[in-house]
């Protein structure tokens, strides 16, 4: 079996956050640990006529990245977890917790660019997307893919998605893959912004 | 302020408390069976417990219940008898003609309400309240008074006592049960109980439909749109102040997609650049909020001055002569004026105001240019919708909008033809495109109305005719001013008793701060319902009510091409009843017939509106049952019935949860509204005065003056409405601004449902409820993202993080609806953000609620910055026992 990794079409995402509390719904996470987070820019700018008040848009967008792991190609989380709890599967390239192993240092939260290991403070260990490995042995999809409204989301052998759909990895807020290799494939937004020195501000309160 | 931070370890109902208390009911054992739905294996990522023994889990298809404008499919995994997760539709393959009906984030968040550690667990009265009214009743301590837990007899004696007691004194309109606001849930039942009495007061006019409610009937335009199969034939579609990813989560924006797919163009109008927008729009244009009507005059204009049909046809002539009355002076009604035409008021013939583009600019914030091309954009497209939320109309002008609309769709041709609209979409997204040509039957909302196929007898109120005005329902009460009614008549208001089932109007209608001194005044407040809301807090008597994962089920209309059979997930937690048990307890109190109230137990009653549903054959004439049914089948419900053939076997449908109409875009099912009435307007009148699109419409004008809150013109003005962008100046001419220089319209947001859901923790995490402000204006007053900053209006004030953002136009702000009130009683200030402390109670033409027309000022807050809201307390009065 091949890499599996996650397409993520931003074009058609609308931040609607289904994927977000699906994911919380399936690992029965309260508040805290978000395993999936839809992350949310705008920018661009106004021009107001000054004697009419009449305000003109110019390039004004906003967009949404739904982010969960990238089961990475070189996963920091692995590299970093001193137990070996955090492991990449042979076959799939999932990377996964082995909760008995995790003695909850949360290494691995820190190592992350992503963000994605998640500190879950009840059990006192990480918990991580695994692409709902458990789902999928019974036939489901990932409860964030099976969600979606916009049918923004999906899983499937890295390569095929790549032959179907690109090889974008990189859009602003999220870090530089170049890090850690993540097996996304990123539909840009017509508005997307990469690079560094993008003008684009999170539209969230986190910023 | 909440100082005091503290995070519930794991929030919610213990473990043990779960086992307690819920369960899988014996009949949804026994009606479900052993076989899981849609060819699933059972799978759980949740802790099964210790001891344990091993279950293979059953899907139970369950309500939500929210009356959000949409509807998704949810179903939730019962194991052991703990819910342990959920699940959405995948009853078929999911395609974009045959779509998934998927969930929401909020429908996805149900266990957060229902297992949530602010479940309403037992009876309770405030304990400084006593029964009788007057001083005993320390009205002036609701909302800040202690509970006391009492039994359900002590408070259905209460309750039933003090009905009692104000129906001899004051008559029946001293009780009032504030109805008609979303988040309903029981309207069958205590409701139904007072009419059998004689009667209550109700509210009127707080709709998700604003003006079109009273507008559509009287003008002709009727809300609805176009089938989502036809509208991926239109070359343009125009969302107008319409954000469904928003307002309808769910299929609405996927269907626009397939549009885009098809290669429609989207055009944005709104007050910022939304979420719709962002995956569809190819343009945006900002329009300042309640000056909707101004733009399309100044569209109209536009068509008015370059048409030419002879070399630059831009007007449609032959439908305005055929089909509308009003639009010039050789079309107006017997007996009016023929100078007041539309044609000549757009022109400026009579008032020498021409409503050109620059006059329309000025006033709603689009720049001239940008209005005047718009206008010759779908005036030139063949196939153009041009789709309004009911956004627009919940402003002060909604009502002249209405026509407005009608107006300039009329004139560009876009009525009654394949691909065109000019259209409201319409408060309920399942309502839209003639979904009752491909089935008939299903509640709505799960609430058995008038009209439900096969559903109990209708009782109506016998004072409906008196129903308070929403804009008039705190003063008349706190000033002790008249009120109209709906028939036009003025009276007083002589309530004394509020009970409230759900509703929380007061939360959800306008001016909450005029609210609570009216629910101060009250002799009694009693309040129902599942969680703590607003309308719980400042009660005297709480009842914790079930919610529908709790109760046998309900069988409701979704999209159009959808119908929902929703089944009880696990037995009543706590001491929580169902509304109706507690209707049934207090009609043995009062002496009302039980069987009157409630002719039939609910299996029944949901069975007999599943055996009566139909469904269109796919030779578009002919019906067919919905369900068969067996002898068998009877007998495993336990009602009785008569067997029939249908479509499905009733059991199974019971298990899916879903019957899902299948379409093909070739299948000759795609409704256009007004398609027969454009093709021959005499032959298929409207039920209008002239039986036409009335573009002057005098019915609508003698109706108005009729109840006298307003005047309304016959023809669609442009009227400056109160708290409207004209009241942000002190002085409109040299445009200095006022005391209150902002707009600030109610978003309908992804974070609740109106109030529903309002308390859910993870969803006030995913998703923030700042105070939208753009970037110069929070540059000019120095303001940051992330600051608390103060919001104060003519109502009220509270305090929010500010959110900086391109995405909204200058000079107005965003805020979300539906947060629970949060009064700090020592300043008056509201913590949580909600919007009707700040929404004003301004009457209106035909009495709907304005709640997009409301104007404030924002300054720095240097007291305590707000702690985020998913860290405050949940509202748990007394803790599981």
């Amino acid at each position: 079996m091949a890499q599996m990794g996650f397409l993520i079409n931003s074009a058609a995402c609308t931040g609607c956050k289904a994927c977000e509390l699906a994911c919380k719904d399936v690992h029965s996470f309260d508040i805290g640990p978000r395993a999936r987070i839809v992350r949310e820019v705008c920018g661009g700018g106004w021009t107001v006529d000054e004697d009419s008040g009449a305000c003109t848009p110019n390039q004004v967008f906003s967009y949404s990245v739904s982010y969960s792991c990238g089961h990475c190609e070189n996963p920091a989380c692995v590299e970093v977890c001193p137990t070996g709890a955090h492991h990449k599967d042979e076959e799939t390239g999932i990377v996964s917790i082995t909760e008995d192993e995790c003695i909850g240092c949360e290494s691995c939260v820190k190592a992350c660019p992503y963000g994605a290991p998640q500190f879950v403070e009840a059990k006192n260990i990480t918990q991580k997307c695994d692409m709902c490995a458990s789902l999928q042995a019974h036939g489901e999809e990932p409860a964030c893919v099976a969600i979606c409204p916009q049918r923004a989301l999906k899983i499937g052998d890295i390569d095929e998605l790549r032959a179907q759909y690109g090889d974008v990895r990189d859009i602003q807020p999220l870090p530089d893959s170049g890090q850690t290799g993540p097996n996304v494939v990123i539909v840009p937004h017509r508005n997307g912004k990469t690079g560094a020195d993008a003008d684009w501000r999170m539209l969230s309160l986190e910023q | 302020m909440k100082e005091d931070v503290k995070v519930a370890p794991h929030g919610g109902i213990t473990r043990r408390g779960l086992l307690k208390w819920t369960g899988l009911t014996a009949l949804g054992t026994a009606a479900l069976g052993t076989t899981a739905c849609a060819g699933f294996n059972e799978t759980d990522l949740a802790e099964t417990g210790e001891g344990a023994e091993e279950d293979q889990g059953t899907w139970i298809p369950c309500s939500c219940w929210a009356d959000c404008g949409s509807k998704g499919f949810n179903k939730a995994l019962v194991k052991n008898g703990e819910v342990v997760r959920m699940g959405t539709d995948q009853t078929h393959e999911d395609s974009p003609d045959c779509p998934q009906m998927r969930a929401c984030a909020r429908g996805r968040s149900l266990r957060g309400m229902i297992f949530g550690a602010d479940r309403i667990k037992y009876p309770m009265k405030r304990k400084n309240w006593q029964p009788g009214g007057g001083e005993n009743a320390h009205g002036e301590l609701r909302g800040r008074d202690e509970w006391e837990r009492i039994s359900w007899d002590e408070a259905l004696d209460l309750i039933a006592g003090e009905i009692k007691r104000v129906l001899d004194t004051y008559g029946n309109e001293g009780i009032l049960l504030p109805g008609g606001v979303p988040q309903r849930l029981g309207d069958f039942d205590i409701g139904r109980m007072m009419y059998l009495m004689g009667g209550c007061l109700e509210q009127n006019g707080a709709v998700s439909s604003g003006a079109w409610t009273e507008m559509a009937k009287l003008i002709g335009l009727t809300e609805d749109t176009n089938d989502r199969m036809d509208l991926r034939t239109s070359e343009l579609i125009v969302l107008w102040a319409s954000n469904p990813a928003w307002s309808r989560a769910g299929l609405p924006t996927y269907d626009y997609m397939q549009c885009k797919e098809a290669g429609t163009r989207f055009v944005s109008v709104d007050v910022w650049y939304n979420a719709t927008a962002r995956a569809l729009t190819d343009e945006f244009i900002a329009v300042r909020p309640g000056t909707d009507t101004a733009m399309l005059l100044g569209m109209s204009h536009v068509l008015l001055t370059q048409d030419d049909p002879a070399t630059n046809p831009l007007i449609d002539w032959d439908f305005l002569d055929r089909c509308t009355i009003g639009f010039d002076a050789d079309h107006m009604p017997e007996g009016a004026d023929p100078k007041d035409n539309y044609k000549d008021y757009v022109l400026g013939t009579y008032d020498g105001q021409p409503k050109d583009p620059a006059w329309a600019s000025e006033i709603c914030g689009a720049p001239a240019e940008a209005i005047e091309k718009l206008a010759l954009e779908i005036a030139r497209t063949e196939r153009c919708a041009l789709i309004m939320s009911p956004a627009p109309a919940r402003t002060g002008s909604g009502a002249q909008l209405c026509q407005a609309l009608l107006s300039f769709g009329a004139m560009a041709g876009i009525i009654g033809k394949p691909g065109c609209c000019a259209a409201s979409d319409c408060g309920h997204a399942w309502m839209q495109g003639g979904w009752k040509q491909l089935h008939e039957g299903g509640t709505y909302l799960g609430c058995f109305l008038k009209d439900t196929v096969a559903g109990p007898e209708y009782v109506e109120n016998p004072l409906s005719y008196k129903k308070v005005n929403v804009n008039q329902m705190w003063t008349s009460i706190v000033n002790e001013e008249p009120y109209i009614g709906v028939d036009g008549n003025t009276y007083d208001n002589p309530a004394h008793l509020i009970y409230d089932r759900h509703e929380n109007f007061l939360n959800q209608g306008p001016a909450t701060m005029l609210g609570i001194e009216a629910y101060r005044k009250m002799d009694t407040v009693i309040a129902q319902n599942l969680v703590m809301t607003t309308t719980c807090k400042y009660a005297d008597i709480v009842l914790p009510i079930s919610s529908m994962w709790e109760r046998y089920g309900i069988f409701e209309q979704a999209y159009r091409e959808q119908l929902l059979w929703t089944s009880q997930v696990v037995e009543p937690l706590f001491e929580c009843r169902s509304d109706m048990d507690v209707a049934l307890e207090l009609a043995d109190r009062l002496g009302v017939d039980k069987k009157a109230l409630c002719p039939e137990d609910d299996p029944q009653a949901v069975f007999n509106t599943v055996a009566a549903a139909k469904v269109l054959n796919e030779d578009n004439e002919t019906w067919d049952n919905l369900v068969t049914i067996t002898e068998d089948d009877l007998a495993e419900l336990g009602v009785t019935g008569t067997p029939q053939e249908g479509r499905v076997p009733i059991l199974e449908l019971k298990r899916d949860g879903l019957y899902t109409i299948e379409r093909t875009p070739d299948d000759g099912r795609n409704f256009v509204p007004f398609k027969e009435f454009r093709e021959d307007p005499e032959g298929n009148p409207l039920n209008t005065e002239s039986g036409k699109l009335e573009i002057y419409c005098r019915a609508a004008s003698e109706k108005v003056h009729g109840w006298g809150f307003a005047e309304l013109d016959p023809i669609a003005k442009y009227v400056p409405p109160t708290e409207g962008y004209e009241e942000t100046f002190a002085n409109w001419e040299t445009k200095e601004k006022g005391e209150y220089p902002f707009q600030i319209p109610s978003l309908h947001i992804l974070r609740h449902s109106h109030s529903t859901f309002a308390n859910v923790p993870n969803l006030r995490e995913a998703f923030d409820h700042p105070l939208y402000m753009n970037n110069l204006d929070a540059e000019r007053l120095g303001m940051e993202t992330g600051e608390t900053v103060l919001i104060t209006s003519k109502w009220g004030r509270c305090l929010r993080p500010l959110l900086v953002t391109e995405t909204v136009m200058p000079g107005v702000l965003g805020m979300g609806q539906g947060a629970w009130v949060e009064i700090d009683e020592e300043t008056g200030i509201d913590m949580a953000g909600s919007m009707n402390v700040l929404c004003g109670p301004n009457v209106t033409t035909t009495g709907f609620q304005s709640w997009n027309t409301c104007i404030c000022k924002v300054e720095k807050w240097d007291g305590e910055p707000l702690v985020p809201d998913y860290l405050w307390d949940a509202r748990e009065v007394f803790e599981e026992e």
